[in-house]
């Protein structure tokens, strides 16, 4: 009883004092599932699996591109339901032909009904462009939280784009972060046509810290698309764990000669000094800067401030934009938005800021 | 009819109105049961109870106004904050009178403990007298999830002419890289200046410190100038039976210049608010050969070794960090400082100090 009191006193000590600690290690648990039917591994944890019925899974995708091993004791009928996918991507198993998936209303969903042989398999889900070099577009928008019921308008704004290849954002999909929030929020998202990638804000981890990584995934995540590299770091406890860090510095090694877009929900340093909406330690947060900046990123996008900021930090240009609903920052004139980001393989070409609603 | 009541306490007991009570009486030498059971219960809520039941009724109406006080602020602060979506012109001061609000909440209630818990002769007196030169040196220990532990070595000397007094220092961490140099004036229009002791313990200063550091393991340097006005009340002025504590507040703005190893200098400075609010203890008298004093103190600061204390769920890196200091003076100027912070990382300190002038 005695060693249970302190076991369970020690663990929130160590919760306090490192938060953000236990999320990075629910990031590694995503993407890994092992059943009795198959095993399956997204690499790099950029997809949440989970069994619907045996020899069924359904992957919430966080990427553009997916690469997943899939272990077969014994050959067999695997379904895999794909969700948060790009329209255009295809589905090769074994550098073999592409795979012909199921009919799906939704334009972000694929689903496969797949033969299997006995042993090991790997299935990659990438758009045809994914090597490729050139302009694109993508969304940015954030701190939706009580908003969630009419944000469907925002979605529908984005949906009229069709220069958008995907929507990212920095957090606070809900206030709370209950199940039904974050269901709700997938639910959502069936009016975008494109995917949408996204790490947690405070907001999100206000129930517990598992539920965003079981629905969404990955706090911590790393992708490329078309030689642009984007990082998601989990600063929604206003620091970056640890072991966020060990992972942050090979991803700003391996997207060092590339154009680099680094998104977090809560921004290291608030422009408005006093607010302080921003990272518990200032010095932890211009070491993160200069991390970034010794790392050529490109630039930083943020949330958790219910308006629209563009400026600088670390010379690395910033954008904050909680214009998703959350209650607003009043005498802002901003409203609710969201952030077109146009970026090549080159540079970030531009960020303009498109208004659903007038401001406050 | 009941509002109109407290109402009507608060307006006297601020105005220093002479209210029907027993103050004219000495007060008990002994701890009185009745007001230390009352001082908790109400006294939680209701702060001043215990001296209501002490029969320090001026006293007890002395706090249960700076209580009201409090709670307008904390509320007012709060509610400033919240409605205005922390408005970049409203948050600053929202979050100072919240601060002071919970921290006029808190003291309120421990002076209530303090003056009927404590046995008169157990009561020390506060400091009344200011040296002409203290030079101190400090070891400092940090350590924290997102901080490397480090040793600090700093060293400290103040030199006072009058009411002016000019204070140089200096602190390295050298497996840190990380080196600190200070300059500040300070100014002491009221209170005790050497060879001039005041009548009570309180002071009031006005003061600016230009400081330099570099964290060269993190990769940047900080250059600015805090700006800072504040003091120290001697509670003995708010009632007799609070002989030896004391109330602090010190507020201002820090105007810094970050320049990184990777990104350059900061296109414009980065502010903060300063505010540390304590309340303390005083033990030894005039004349005893070893006095000193105790404080609980919170402090805003989010730019120094334990930053900002970090949190689970919604709240998390909003607070500066709270500590607890401890000062030990001889008879031969000879004294001690000891303290400990939690913040984002943890910090204790120890100090060895020499006064010259000024007497004990």
């Amino acid at each position: 009883m005695r060693r249970r009191l302190y076991v369970a006193c020690m663990a929130t000590a160590m919760a306090c004092f490192a938060p953000a600690g236990q999320r990075t290690a629910l990031d590694e648990a995503v993407g890994h599932l092992e059943t009795t039917a198959a095993t399956l591994d997204v690499v790099d944890g950029l997809a949440t699996v989970q069994e619907v019925t045996p020899g069924s899974y359904r992957l919430w995708a966080q990427a553009p591109v997916l690469q997943l091993r899939v272990e077969i004791p014994v050959a067999t009928t695997v379904d895999l339901a794909f969700a948060n996918v790009l329209t255009d991507a295809t589905l090769t198993v074994d550098d073999g032909l592409p795979a012909a998936p199921d009919a799906h209303p939704l334009p972000t969903r694929q689903a496969y009904h797949l033969t299997l042989a006995a042993g090991i398999h790997r299935l990659t889900l990438a758009p045809p462009d994914a090597a490729t070099r050139g302009t694109f577009r993508f969304g940015l928008v954030s701190d939706v939280q009580e908003a969630i019921n009419r944000v469907g308008d925002i979605f529908a704004r984005m949906a009229a784009d069709p220069s958008l290849r995907f929507v990212v954002s920095a957090g606070d999909l809900t206030d709370r972060g209950k199940q039904d929030e974050l269901v709700l929020f997938q639910h959502d998202l069936e009016a975008l046509p494109v995917p949408f990638y996204a790490t947690c804000g405070n907001h999100d981890i206000g129930t517990t810290e598992s539920l965003f990584r079981e629905v969404f995934g990955r706090g911590n995540f790393h992708f490329a698309y078309r030689s642009v590299h984007f990082t998601f770091l989990d600063s929604a406890s206003a620091t970056v764990d640890p072991g966020a860090y060990a992972y942050l510095d090979g991803w700003l090694a391996e997207g060092k000669p590339f154009v680099h877009v680094v998104a977090m929900h809560i921004p290291p340093l608030d422009p408005v000094g006093g607010r302080n909406a921003s990272f518990a330690s200032r010095d932890e947060a211009a070491g993160l800067l200069e991390k970034l900046a010794a790392g050529g990123v490109d630039l930083t996008l943020y949330g958790h401030i219910h308006s629209y900021y563009a400026f600088q930090n670390a010379g690395i240009p910033a954008v904050i934009s909680g214009g998703g609903g959350a209650h607003p920052e009043l005498f802002d004139g901003i409203g609710r938005h969201y952030v077109v980001v146009t970026v090549d393989d080159t540079h970030v070409a531009g960020t303009e800021i498109v208004r659903v609603d007038d401001g406050p | 009819m009941r509002h109109r009541l407290i109402i009507g306490v608060l307006a006297a007991a601020l105005l220093g109105a002479p209210v029907a009570h027993a103050d004219d009486e000495p007060p008990p030498k002994t701890p009185q049961p009745v007001a230390v059971v009352a001082a908790v219960v109400p006294g939680v809520l209701l702060h001043g109870s215990g001296h209501f039941a002490l029969g320090e009724k001026r006293t007890a109406y002395r706090l249960l106004a700076l209580d009201g006080a409090g709670l307008v602020a904390l509320v007012g602060g709060g509610a400033t904050f919240r409605l205005s979506g922390a408005a970049r012109n409203l948050a600053t001061p929202a979050v100072g009178a919240t601060l002071i609000g919970a921290s006029l909440l808190v003291g309120t209630w421990l002076a209530d403990l303090y003056g009927v818990v404590l046995p008169g002769s157990a009561k020390g007196d506060v400091l009344r007298t200011a040296p002409v030169l203290e030079a101190e040196m400090t070891t400092t220990y940090a350590a924290g999830p997102t901080v490397a532990a480090a040793l600090h070595v700093g060293t400290a000397v103040t030199a006072r002419l009058g009411p002016m007094a000019i204070e140089l220092g200096t602190n390295v961490a050298p497996a840190e890289r990380y080196d600190r140099v200070e300059a500040g004036l300070a100014y002491r229009p009221f209170g005790a200046t050497p060879g001039r002791p005041s009548a009570d313990g309180g002071f009031f200063e006005l003061g600016a410190v230009a400081s330099r550091v570099r964290h060269g393991a993190l990769g940047f340097d900080v250059t600015g100038v805090d700006l800072v006005t504040g003091g120290r009340l001697d509670l003995v002025t708010v009632g007799r039976t609070l002989r030896g504590t004391f109330a602090e507040l010190s507020g201002g703005a820090a105007v810094r210049s970050l320049t990184f190893d990777h990104g350059g200098t900061s296109a414009r400075p980065d502010l903060a608010l300063l505010l540390q609010l304590a309340f303390g203890v005083s033990f030894g008298r005039f004349g005893d050969p070893f006095r000193g004093e105790a404080k609980f103190y919170y402090d805003h600061r989010h730019d120094d070794d334990a930053g900002g204390i970090l949190g689970i769920g919604r709240v998390s890196g909003v607070f500066g960090h709270v500590g607890l200091s401890g000062l030990f003076l001889s008879r031969s100027g000879w004294g001690a400082r000891a303290y400990g912070e939690i913040g984002e990382a943890g910090v204790v300190g120890l100090s060895l100090l020499y006064r010259v002038g000024g007497g004990r």
